[in-house]
């Protein structure tokens, strides 16, 4: 009997709070509305930030290691050498005297029948790092492995490459905890404003012997229908950017590795509906608190 | 059933009520009357605990409502019907919905609440708004919607707050003739009102308050307008 009275309540609460945000057209549009600007631009910026470290991250990759060998070195042995140096991307591409003259053939012919017999070309590793603050100490690691003849690496760009990086993310996340904290901020005040609006009715329901969890509930379910609903309009606007005016701007900047992928977008827009439906529940929950709070003001 | 004992209220140190000791029994039909500011409505906001008392003791149903636990304000609220001066309807609810909604709470079966609500409808003779929204009914039907929902719950305590304060002498009498039906039937019926002619033809007993104080309690049929 008591666990049918509760599906009652329940289901009464979900169709109390269908029934407010379709009898409440205008400020159901508002909160929402508000509330995906808000979202919008927090998605647009995590996207960005995104972007920009997948764009530094692959500038990273594409710096090289390159190891000129001695004569008469066992390319596997310094290869497994220069493996088991921390901070070594495995594998490391080995290239041997043969293969070295081959690909300098591709572009000058005329050496493949010059050097047939006498081949100058040393035998040489290509080193990628785990991370870009790697480099330089691994670099030096190498130059004194014996059997190496010269090592070429630019410890200069990895250092301004490892700043920008290192810059990126901490504009990024000030940036970030800013609006986070903003958008925080406008979609709490925004239901607010919507449960401000129904303060009666909440004084009603508490007068006619409403216990509070019945009250609070039909206002913590729209909530989550106001967060889940601007989510979901952020998500489809910042895929509209994904798709329609981004591969231009990848024109534009074609000598840039942007990303292509959609990946990012799915984890923000994760990030998103959990935001706001934590801010709904969190906005609502507070506003009708306060009304609620207000009836034992002599305690 | 009600026993106020020693009961004061303060607001920023001006006394609303001032060392009450009231005894109301079981099937009681009491009139509240004085002048503006005399205390009335704060005795009645008392009893479903609106406010507390400053001092003083009150038991409701058995129990200290002082003491008692905030968890255990709602079950008293069930308990006792409350009819305010300005009805409280709730607006974007029909009558039917306004009357529903007590019935809601306490989680009763569709079947039960249709049955409940029709007959609160039949007695307060609002079967022919039940689909009308407060703003489309007289003072009288918000006034009568507002008693529906009171008591279709049946609870054993009904409290009217001035109830007739918005309304003219042909609904005041309609409201006061339907409060005394609801007497007879066992429900007990603290009413506060001003309106002396109103009380005098009722014949009730009477409690007379002023400046926060009980001044005369007049027993069935010995209250007269001019007392």
């Amino acid at each position: 009997m008591a666990a049918s009275h509760l599906l009652g309540q329940i289901s009464y609460a979900f169709k109390q709070s269908n029934l407010n945000i379709i009898r409440s057209p205008f400020m159901s549009l508002v909160v929402v509305s508000t509330m995906a600007i808000a979202l919008t631009t927090l998605g647009f910026l995590l996207l960005v930030i995104s972007d920009l470290n997948t764009v530094s991250d692959t500038l990273a990759t594409q710096l090289k290691i390159v190891v000129f060998l001695e004569d008469q070195q066992d390319l596997d042995r310094m290869a497994s050498d220069i493996e088991n140096i921390g901070g070594v991307q495995l594998p490391v591409t080995k290239i041997t005297r043969a293969q070295a003259l081959e690909n300098m053939s591709e572009t000058m012919p005329e050496l493949k029948e010059l050097y047939k017999d006498d081949n100058p070309f040393p035998a040489t590793i290509e080193v990628e790092v785990t991370h870009i603050d790697r480099m330089e100490d691994v670099g030096e690691q190498i130059k004194d492995l014996p059997g190496t003849e010269e090592v070429q690496f630019n410890p200069e760009l990895a250092k301004q490459l490892d700043q920008v990086q290192g810059g990126i993310q901490l504009v990024g996340s000030v940036l970030a905890s800013i609006l986070i904290l903003a958008t925080l901020a406008i979609m709490i005040n925004t239901i607010q404003l919507a449960v401000h609006q129904r303060k009666e009715e909440i004084e009603i329901m508490r007068l006619v012997g409403a216990p509070h969890w019945f009250v609070r509930l039909p206002f913590l379910l729209e909530g989550v229908a106001f967060g889940a609903t601007a989510a979901g309009v952020s998500s489809i606007v910042l895929l509209f950017w994904r798709v329609v005016p981004y591969p231009q701007i990848q024109r534009w900047f074609s000598f840039l590795p942007l990303p292509t992928s959609l990946g990012p977008l799915l984890g923000i827009s994760a990030l998103l509906l959990g935001t706001g439906i934590v801010m709904g529940l969190a906005g609502s929950g507070l506003s009708v608190g306060r009304y609620l709070r207000l009836e034992f003001k002599d305690d | 059933m009600i026993h106020f004992q020693g009961i004061s209220k303060t607001y920023n140190g001006v006394k609303a009520l001032n060392n009450i000791d009231l005894q109301i029994s079981k099937g009681d039909f009491v009139f509240l009357v004085g002048p503006t500011g005399s205390g009335k409505s704060t005795l009645i906001k008392l009893l479903y605990r609106e406010e507390l008392a400053t001092n003083g003791q009150l038991m409701v149903f058995g129990k200290d409502i002082e003491k008692m636990a905030k968890k255990e304000v709602p079950r008293l609220r069930q308990q006792t019907g409350v009819v305010f001066q300005d009805f409280k309807l709730l607006a974007q609810k029909t009558v039917w919905e306004n009357v529903a909604f007590v019935l809601e709470i306490m989680g009763l079966s569709k079947a039960e609440q249709e049955k409940r609500i029709q007959g609160v409808l039949d007695l307060t003779h609002l079967n022919h708004a039940k689909d009308q929204y407060p703003h489309q009914l007289s003072g009288g039907e918000q006034q009568r919607a507002s008693i529906a929902r009171a008591i279709v719950n049946r609870p054993p305590l009904l409290l009217a707050d001035e109830p007739t304060g918005n309304l003219d002498p042909e609904a005041s009498w309609s409201v006061m003739k339907l409060l005394s039906k609801i007497g007879q039937t066992g429900t007990t019926v603290v009413v506060s009102t001003h309106n002396m002619s109103l009380v005098h033809r009722m014949k009730r007993r009477t409690v007379q308050l002023k400046a926060g104080e009980i001044v005369a309690d007049y027993t069935e049929g010995t209250f007269h307008h001019g007392s």
